[in-house]
């Protein structure tokens, strides 16, 4: 209801903003160190209207009438600017961004005239250019040049980072324990819980401010990060009123517009994201369900109170779609400037394949020279059905050119429908045709709620206040996956249908519940000063953070009393063969008991102290150090009795050092040299022991005893800058691991059980280019962009002790080092653009390659699987239709990528799994005011 | 946040006590159970993480057990002759099982007139479950210090998760003592602990020599009547009735010596032998090298899962005098292509199948044709199967109707002649199969009445 109210006072206030005056708003920044400048003077020349920036260097000349003007703008120190012939139209707001370079020995006025202004450098590359730290990021203005609509579409265009499947990031390819993404500075969930990586694609471009990629640590960070930090920056106060929608159809060969989309009926809000209610517990299994024998008659009316439905069926698909909206605006109520936006977008998406595979072997024994097959599917389908939608929006009010107050909400939703089946056989067991199908429905989603406030205090020398409040609650809740395994028994003409449950599990419906809340609070002080003459900064602060977990499963299996055989494996769930004593019947494991939960909590604590100092006019400093106390722990079961818990506490107290020097021997030049430290903690999931099987049947069990990683950083690194937006740079970087968490197994127990260790070390060493350069060279070629990162990573990781013993039994030489667990050591990104202003015409081309990358580790003897090199190519058309409407065209995975997973073993390749989701053709109308 | 409060403090309290309570313990090892035991009363046994402690359970009273209850390390369960121990039911982590940790022991000496019979809750004894209901709740295990073939030489069983470190087995002590059985029926067992695992009737997991089981019954188990993990137990007059998988089933190198076993087979039951030697890896030592003699192994007509034995993972094994009948498929012994086989443990002379008799195994009947009861398996082609063919004839394996059936094990037509000598640790009878002229399973066990 709270949410109705607030979007009609938006659309209230979008409404107003439709009077027709004209204005000018922009910011000033340092032209050479990118910096906001706030307090400096504009004037309209010829007139007395004029105003000063605020401390973000915003400032707004409103209620202008209609005509040509003439800017002044003038700061102490600074060179004074004068912009001519800028054009406003009635209604109009025009935006004109200026940057002022330091008076050097004389104070000479410079005289720009207004169009060249927006051809000049955007802000953000001079920020990455004159940064303390290696940075990157995208601007809004150049979100809106790019016209990518939303925050993954935007991170494509910048340089060292990789958006996979359109919308995780990888810095440094890096891999996703190393990540972390947050808005505003705070931490928010990923959708999904065992990732660190947010989906970006849920951000519409038009209410970011911007997109910082900090590729190095510095001590007012969060220190859990190695790799990359994505921080998503949303607009407090639009410059201008904004509104932007676009509808997107999808369409893929494999997924959509078929009437043999693998399906099952689910409830009917599942288009929304989430279960109406149709896949919960029935009322008459809430609680224990009797064993047999004690009422049976009671169980029967149990067991037949569960849905039906364990097979996928064929079924027609449609389109995939994609809608946004997205509103901003400034207005003036009662002297203040108050500025909001609102964003949502809606996504459908039909993803399918018909012709998957894979298989499971072994290796039997040291003189073995092949391997030997235990289970293969060449007929694997799937279907899913995904919906993600997310809603957004910000209030923000400037009280005074001191202080600023802003609100922002986010609520994103998303759910995964997918219903599969394969047909394997099975050679541990007499060459068994078997079959299994899965069906399954994750419905997840957060709201997170954001106050902060930026004040200066101009008495205490422009003392810098920043602060952020923001409350995060998250869910996962995953009702009725149901799992069934059968036998098919091929007697001539005559099939018929058995559970052997000596060789699998009974079918069995699982129901699984999470709930996450998250406290963040941080108060940062940034006190300028000049030493040296230089400007320099100090910068103190502190953040609290604190995390709840509760996670719940509840397991019900439908056992058989005797196995008999069905002329179609549904009629095992007939009511007429439920029984007790002679037939079906339910069986449960409790969700309240604590096999079956866990409790996670994490309170991290931290404070720092850093300086930003240049000196010698060459060098620039920044250093620190950053102290974060962590404590966490996680409640399940260790013991196998109620009464011991797995109690994992990690309670430690780190400081984080951070020393970052750059030297530009040359104006656009940077040497750097960074040394930090850093670390990266286990997930509530891998410290909990509550057991887990996977959808490959796979037993996923925790360990209480992790602990916390330490990472010591090495970072040197090489940037030439050009013309706007070109680059060149080189870099290399060391990476020491101090107990770095890596997937592995318990080689002790008798099924495949897959859990986290703590291994002694590991070392990551990295080589990155980078480089950016429009071909004007040649006049033909004037309007096309190349622009490429790559990068090279050795890794290596102690092998854990048990997986060692285990593989040295096979192969004694056997190394005890290998390449950590899902690093490539390839990454390749390159983009060709091509833009046209004249006729509104830009195209994309992309390409990402990802070298092979250990993906499963294995017992046994058994080689480890790899997840074969990929290659993702990207292509997009956009024609601009009059000043508001682009069309776009766009394939993606245009190469039809698979992923495929092998064993390599003896010079040949043995199929883990095989799968590709097909090529996907899209066209979009987007709107832009 | 409360309740993180309160969940600290309960920790930080269960902590105290868990460290005060062991310091207790040391003075006295010796528990006494929860009610009085003289009572004669239902009496909830359940383990707070200590085990159930050295005790004594009498056979005036009922027990019930409540969740996976441990014997630990140093401590002693005693069980009186007669005494019946129920368990409750539940799946998953909730299932209820009786654990002899490593270094535990049990002394379960029942007699022919007063058996030890473990059953589930809802068990009257008298007819409220009737003979055929499976899975009720989980089972005994037996856990020791004896010797495995497996990297690493320690395993956790399967079913319990490796973070509880009391489902560890194996060592290297093969005389290790885990108690005796003796005289104990095991009924309705088997449940699901999760991923496809089900608790045997009995499981032996690196159980020692020293250990005496001896007249065991289990009966209508979800998973197999008795699987022996590695180590040398010696297992005598053991009744399996109506499991829902194998008979007798063994991995791991298991060595112990076998003598009277009976397996009756299920409609819808698996193999009567299977036997694995390892799985990792397959080649591990010790080999799996048992010997076994005067086996009973009756399958089901019509159930085209029921195979007389697999051998495979590098299994050999010994079967001399003993009668298997009414089977579909007779015995495999897995060959690869590349690899140690259990094919290469036949030829090295660790796998013997001779002395024995068959009948109507794929409804054969006809002596002429007993070469196509011994095949390889697998990657086996038809050269194997002839050097198989060859030896089975040769190691005088006959076909003749004994005239047993699952109601009556006991053989029409004693089988007293063509006999394989019987080495040191065997009982000397001049029979074949677990039966004589008696049945020595009758009235102690509930499939013989």
């Amino acid at each position: 209801m709270n949410r109705i109210v607030f979007l009609i006072t938006l659309f209230i206030i979008t409404s107003i903003s439709f009077s027709q005056t004209a204005a000018i708003r922009g910011k000033v920044t340092d032209a050479s160190t990118g910096e906001e400048l706030p307090g400096t003077n504009i004037l309209i020349v010829g007139s007395s209207k004029g105003t000063t920036t605020d401390f973000d260097g915003n400032y707004a000349l409103n209620k202008l009438q209609a005509g040509t003007y003439t800017l002044q703008c003038s700061f102490i120190s600074y060179q004074t600017k004068e912009l001519q012939n800028i054009t406003v139209k009635d209604g109009e707001v025009k935006i004109i961004n200026i940057k002022l370079g330091e008076a050097a020995l004389e104070l000479e006025e410079v005289q720009v005239v207004a169009t060249k202004v927006e051809r000049t450098e955007t802000a953000i590359i001079t920020m990455q250019r004159k940064s303390a730290s290696v940075l990157s990021g995208i601007s809004s203005q150049e979100m809106s040049k790019t016209g990518a609509s939303n925050a993954a579409g935007a991170l494509k265009k910048v340089t060292g980072v990789t958006v996979t499947g359109g919308k995780y990031v990888y810095v440094r390819g890096l891999s996703d324990r190393y990540s972390k993404t947050t808005l505003n500075g705070a931490d928010i969930p990923s959708l999904d819980p065992e990732r660190n990586t947010v989906q970006m694609d849920i951000f519409p471009s038009n209410i970011l401010d911007n997109l910082l990629v900090y590729k190095a640590f510095r001590p007012d960070l969060p220190a859990d990060f190695t790799g990359g930090l994505v921080d998503v920056k949303t607009k407090d106060i639009p410059e201008k009123y904004t509104i932007n929608f676009s509808v997107k159809l999808g369409f893929n060969p494999q997924s959509t517009l078929r009437k043999d989309f693998l399906q099952y009926e689910g409830g009917k809000t599942d288009w929304l994201g989430f279960d109406d209610g149709t896949r919960e517990i029935p009322l008459e299994a809430k609680g224990e369900i009797p064993a047999r024998y004690v009422d049976n008659a009671k169980l029967d009316n149990i067991t037949k109170s569960f849905n039906k439905t364990w097979k996928p069926k064929q079924g027609f698909s449609g389109l995939n779609q994609k809608y946004t909206v997205g509103i901003g605006n400034q207005k003036e109520i009662f002297g203040k400037t108050v500025g909001f936006f609102f964003g949502g977008s809606y996504d459908y998406k039909y993803k399918a394949f018909n012709d998957g595979s894979y298989g499971r072997y072994k290796l039997t024994d040291k003189n073995a020279d092949e391997l030997s097959s235990q289970y293969e599917s060449k007929m694997w389908k799937d279907g899913r059905k995904n919906t993600i939608w997310s809603l957004m929006g910000g209030l923000g009010i400037r009280l005074n050119s001191d202080n600023k107050l802003s609100y922002t909400i986010l609520t994103n939703a998303s759910s995964t429908n997918d219903a599969s089946h394969a047909r394997f056989i099975d050679y541990r067991d007499g060459d068994k045709l078997r079959e299994k199908r899965v069906l399954s429905f994750n419905s997840r989603k957060f709201v997170a709620n954001q106050i902060k406030g930026k004040h200066i205090l101009p008495k205490a020398n422009n003392l810098k206040i920043e602060w952020l409040g923001s409350y995060v609650y998250a869910s996962q809740n995953e009702p009725d996956i149901r799992f069934l395994t059968n036998d098919i028994n091929v007697n001539g003409s005559d099939t018929t249908y058995y559970v052997d449950k000596s060789s699998y599990s009974f079918p069995r419906r699982f129901y699984r519940n999470m709930r996450e809340m998250n406290t963040f609070a941080r108060l940062d002080f940034t006190y300028p000063f000049r030493l040296m003459g230089a400007k320099s900064k100090f910068k103190f602060g502190g953040a609290y953070s604190s995390k709840y977990r509760e996670y719940f499963q509840n397991t019900i299996g439908f056992g058989e009393t005797v196995s008999k055989n069905y002329n179609d494996i549904q009629d095992y769930f007939a009511d007429d063969n439920i029984s007790a004593v002679n037939g079906v019947y339910a069986q449960n494991s409790m969700a309240d008991d604590d096999n079956n939960s866990y409790i996670g909590n994490q309170k991290i604590s931290s404070a720092y102290l850093m300086a930003d100092i240049p000196f010698f006019e060459k060098f620039r400093v920044v250093l620190g150090a950053r102290l974060e106390k962590l404590f966490m722990e996680t409640n399940s079961i260790q013991s196998i009795n109620d009464d011991v818990k797995g109690v994992g506490i990690i309670d430690t107290i780190n400081i984080l050092p951070s020393f970052n020097l750059t030297f530009s021997p040359k104006e656009m030049m940077n040497i750097r040299f960074a040394y930090n430290r850093t670390v990266a903690r286990p997930s509530f999931r891998e410290k909990s022991t509550v057991q887990m099987e996977n959808k490959v049947g796979d037993l996923i069990i925790g360990n209480p005893l992790l602990q916390q990683t330490e990472i010591d950083n090495i970072d040197l690194r090489w940037e030439q800058y050009f013309k706007p937006g070109e680059m060149i740079a080189f870099g290399g970087f060391y990476k020491n691991f101090t107990n770095p968490i890596e997937r592995t197994f318990n080689t002790k127990a008798q099924n495949p059980e897959i859990t986290w260790r703590n291994v002694d070390e590991a070392q990551m060493y990295g080589l990155e280019a980078e480089f950016s350069k429009r071909l004007d060279f040649v006049n033909a070629l004037k309007n096309l962009f190349f622009r490429t990162n790559l990068t090279y990573i050795y890794s290596q990781v102690s092998i854990d002790e048990q997986e060692l013993e285990s593989k040295r039994y096979f192969d004694k030489n056997y190394s005890d080092k290998r390449e950590m667990f899902e690093q490539s050591p390839w990454i390749i990104n390159a983009t060709l653009s091509y833009k046209n202003d004249s006729i509104g015409l830009t195209a994309n081309i992309s390409y990402t390659y990802n070298a092979k990358k250990l993906a499963i580790v294995n017992p046994n003897g058994i080689p480890d699987v790899y997840q074969k090199s990929t290659n993702d190519l990207v292509f997009n058309i956009n024609k601009k239709f009059g000043k508001r409407f682009i069309a776009t065209f766009e394939v993606k995975n245009i190469l039809n990528n698979r992923s495929t997973n092998i064993y390599d073993f003896n010079n040949k390749e043995y199929i883990y799994n095989d799968y590709g989701w097909g090529r996907e053709f899209n066209i979009k109308l987007s709107y832009k005011f | 946040m409360k309740t993180n409060f309160l969940n600290i403090l309960l920790v930080v309290v269960l902590g105290a006590a868990t460290i005060l309570s062991s310091c207790k313990k040391t003075e006295d090892e010796t528990k006494t159970p929860t009610t009085n035991p003289n009572t004669g009363t239902t009496i909830a046994v359940k383990d707070d993480g200590n085990g159930i402690g050295t005790q004594t359970w009498t056979a005036n009273n009922v027990y019930v057990l409540d969740g996976f209850c441990f014997v630990n390390s140093g401590q002693t369960l005693t069980i009186e002759a007669g005494t019946v121990i129920k368990a409750k039911s539940g799946q998953g982590a909730d299932a209820s099982a009786l654990v002899i940790a490593k270094g535990g022991k049990i002394m379960a000496e029942g007699t022919a007139s007063n058996p030890i019979i473990f059953t589930a809750e809802a068990d009257d004894l008298k007819g409220s479950v009737p003979n055929n209901a499976r899975g009720l709740w989980g089972g005994v295990i037996l856990l020791g210090n004896a010797t495995l073939n497996t990297i690493p030489a320690e395993q956790q069983i399967e079913g319990i998760p490796t973070t509880e470190t009391r489902g560890a087995y194996g060592g290297t002590n093969d005389a290790d003592n885990s108690g005796v059985l003796k005289y104990v029926s095991i009924r309705h067992g088997g449940t699901d602990i999760g991923a496809g695992n089900e608790i045997n009737g009995l499981t032996l997991g690196a159980v020692g020599s020293a250990t005496t089981i001896d007249y065991i019954e289990i009966l209508s188990n979800s998973d197999d009547g008795i699987e022996c993990f590695g180590g040398k137990p010696n297992l005598k007059h053991i009744l399996i009735a109506n499991c829902a998988d194998d008979g007798l089933d063994y991995d791991q190198g298991f060595r112990g010596n076998v003598q009277f076993y009976c397996v009756l087979g299920a409609s819808d039951g698996n193999r009567c032998g299977e036997h694995d030697g390892g799985t990792s890896p397959e080649d591990g030592t010790p080999y799996a090298l048992p010997t076994i003699f005067n086996a009973t192994y009756i399958g089901t007509v019509g159930n085209d899962d029921c195979h007389v034995m697999t051998f495979r993972d590098n299994a050999g094994g010994n079967y001399y005098n003993s009668i298997f009948v009414d089977c579909k498929k007779g015995i495999d012994i897995e060959k690869l292509t590349s690899g140690e086989d259990s094919y290469a443990r036949f030829q090295a002379g660790q796998l013997k199948i001779e002395n024995n008799v068959f009948y109507n195994i794929n409804g054969e009947t006809d002596a002429s044709n007993i070469n196509t009861f011994l095949k390889s398996g697998k990657d086996g082609t038809a050269t194997e199967d002839a050097v198989l063919a060859d030896y089975f004839t040769s190691a005088n394996n006959t076909v003749v109707n004994p005239g047993i059936s699952l109601t009556n094990p006991v053989p029409a037509t004693a089988q007293t002649t063509n006999l394989a000598t019987y080495p040191a640790g065997f009982e000397s009878v001049n029979y074949k199969g677990a039966f004589g002229s008696s049945n020595w399973a009758q009235g102690w066990t509930a499939t013989f009445k």
